[in-house]
């Protein structure tokens, strides 16, 4: 998608173009229901969500800046309160006391299939190590290696400090390198025997 | 912006590296071209990016979860609520009288034929060519008229009279439904869409309807309708009910087509001014580009439109219709503004 696409789309859509809103929509939902899900997998609550931050949109759109510098990462921003408040209100173990409850983030891959017996061990090595991480720090590696953000993205996003970041963002890269550094010698052995 | 060192790169450099992700994430020839030059002055780097280019791209291989089957449910609800805190709206803040005033004497500018002025609480909408608009009716059903297209309804509809609207060209109806007991149904539950040759008649539900000259066409999304010919002189005029996913297609006599549609939503593709055909003739899609888009097309070959498309078309704009049809079946496409010409190639 051009910037310009993506300027038109935003300016046309606050000055109460219904088709250009109908084009944000198609734009961004799928996406925001891939990211939604690695939050909860009760799709309801993820329906319900988008419906609530699209009904918003509209509803305040005369309020709206201009084009954020990223379309996509202001509405991950926004579906990540949207569904964090429905999840906290969903619960009946919520602490009162604090906003910063534990969430979870889950990145999937059980069903894909990998042929290939090198790619396999590699997956499974990533996947382990990811899979023993907190959550903030999933949804950074995700935000970076998945979305391609950069660490002021991702602070955004997830309305941290970038500072934590950064810290969580090399407490994640730590595990994954100690281990990789065995198992890649002999991966890249047999890509480049391959090539 | 001062590069960095990348000939100093460690594994975990490159992994924490935002130039280094962009290029794997999402290559473009310009990064591309940068990464390549620089594997060639420090061959030695190869061996450690391929193990962070292999991370990454392990990483990004994983399930994805679009909810592809709800989009247009959700798309759906989001109208609704939408259309409902609108009403709850106007209703706080009624109009003030200059306003009312203003509206009566646009409409009667608007005008022109001797009845309306009698009936001055009817209401006329039409659309320009690529022109899409959405219509609140007063009972709080919405109408989203394809370009080209009019509807006409009555300003005010009370509880005992049937809900009424005449359409010319191509809308979609999502009808709010006020009937509670199926046993006990009042006029006013009835919503009747005068087409030209048939009436369309249902409690609440949503369809589109499409009439050409002399024809037709409904498809069901949900809900029921019963469809009723105007012309009741002809014996073959019966009325008949659709279930969603019918489509049928009158002419002015009878009924021709009457069919189930996998996919019933792509008849209201152009409410967001997308083309979606199934298996086309060359003559379906200039139909379309006419009617609802004010082209003019130019056919050199009258045998072109009998060609045939095999398989599904969903584009979002004229340009790639185009390209498409051009490609697919290898023909010559010209296009000046407004006027498009189809031919076929000219042979070297």
């Amino acid at each position: 998608m051009s910037s310009d696409h993506i300027d038109n789309v935003w300016n046309s859509f606050r000055n109460g173009n219904w088709i250009s809103y109908g084009q944000l929509y198609d734009d961004h939902y799928r996406a925001l229901n891939n990211y939604g899900y690695k939050f909860t997998k009760d799709v309801s609550l993820i329906e319900d969500a988008i419906h609530d931050l699209f009904v918003k949109l509209w509803t305040n759109r005369s309020t709206l800046g201009d084009t954020p510098p990223s379309v996509r990462n202001y509405l991950y921003k926004a579906l990540r309160n949207i569904l964090f408040r429905k999840i906290k209100a969903q619960s009946r173990f919520s602490s009162l006391e604090s906003d910063d409850y534990d969430y979870t983030f889950e990145v999937s891959c059980d069903n894909l299939l990998i042929e290939d017996e090198e790619e396999k061990l590699l997956r499974n090595t990533i996947k382990d190590i990811l899979e023993k991480l907190p959550a903030r720090q999933k949804e950074i590696v995700y935000l970076r290696f998945y979305e391609g953000l950069s660490y002021e993205e991702v602070a955004e996003v997830m309305a941290i400090d970038i500072h934590s970041v950064y810290k969580l963002w090399y407490k994640a890269m730590d595990g994954l390198k100690d281990s990789m550094h065995y198992l890649l010698s002999w991966y890249i052995c047999a890509v480049l025997i391959e090539n | 912006m001062p590069e960095p060192d990348y000939s100093q790169y460690t594994l975990s450099d490159f992994l924490e590296d935002q130039f280094f992700i962009r290029w794997v994430t999402r290559a473009d020839s310009e990064s591309d071209a940068w990464w390549n030059a620089f594997m060639a002055r420090y061959p030695e780097k190869k061996a450690i990016m391929f193990q962070a280019s292999a991370i990454i791209k392990t990483y990004r291989k994983q399930e994805q979860f679009t909810n592809e089957s709800r989009k247009h449910d959700v798309w759906g609800r989001i109208n609704e609520t939408l259309h409902q805190q609108h009403a709850i709206h106007t209703e706080k803040s009624a109009r003030p009288l200059y306003m009312k005033i203003a509206a009566a004497v646009t409409a009667l500018m608007l005008c022109t034929a001797g009845i309306w002025f009698i009936l001055q609480t009817r209401n006329t909408v039409t659309t320009a060519s690529n022109e899409i608009t959405t219509i609140t009716l007063p009972d709080n059903s919405v109408v989203t008229l394809n370009g080209n297209s009019t509807l006409r309804y009555s300003d005010d509809w009370d509880t005992k009279s049937v809900r009424e609207v005449w359409l010319d060209g191509e809308a979609y109806f999502n009808v709010k439904h006020i009937n509670k007991d199926t046993l006990k149904i009042a006029p006013s539950h009835r919503f009747v869409v005068h087409s030209n040759n048939v009436d369309i008649e249902v409690l609440g539900t949503s369809f589109n309807v499409r009439n050409t000259k002399d024809q037709t066409n409904i498809t069901l999304i949900t809900g029921k309708v019963k469809v009723e010919p105007v012309d009741k002189s002809v014996n073959t005029a019966e009325s008949l009910i659709m279930l969603p996913g019918d489509y049928v297609e009158f002419n002015s006599k009878k009924l021709i087509v009457k069919k189930k549609v996998e996919k019933p939503h792509q008849s209201t593709t152009w409410i967001r001014q997308e083309f979606a055909f199934n298996n086309p003739y060359i003559k379906d899609i200039v139909q379309k580009l006419k009617d609802d888009h004010g082209y003019t097309v130019e056919i050199k070959d009258p045998e072109l439109l009998e060609m045939k498309i095999e398989g599904e078309i969903s584009v979002s704009s004229v340009q790639e219709l185009l390209s498409t049809v051009s490609a697919t079946l290898d023909l010559q496409i010209d296009q000046n503004d407004k006027h498009i010409i189809i031919s076929r190639p000219i042979q070297p």
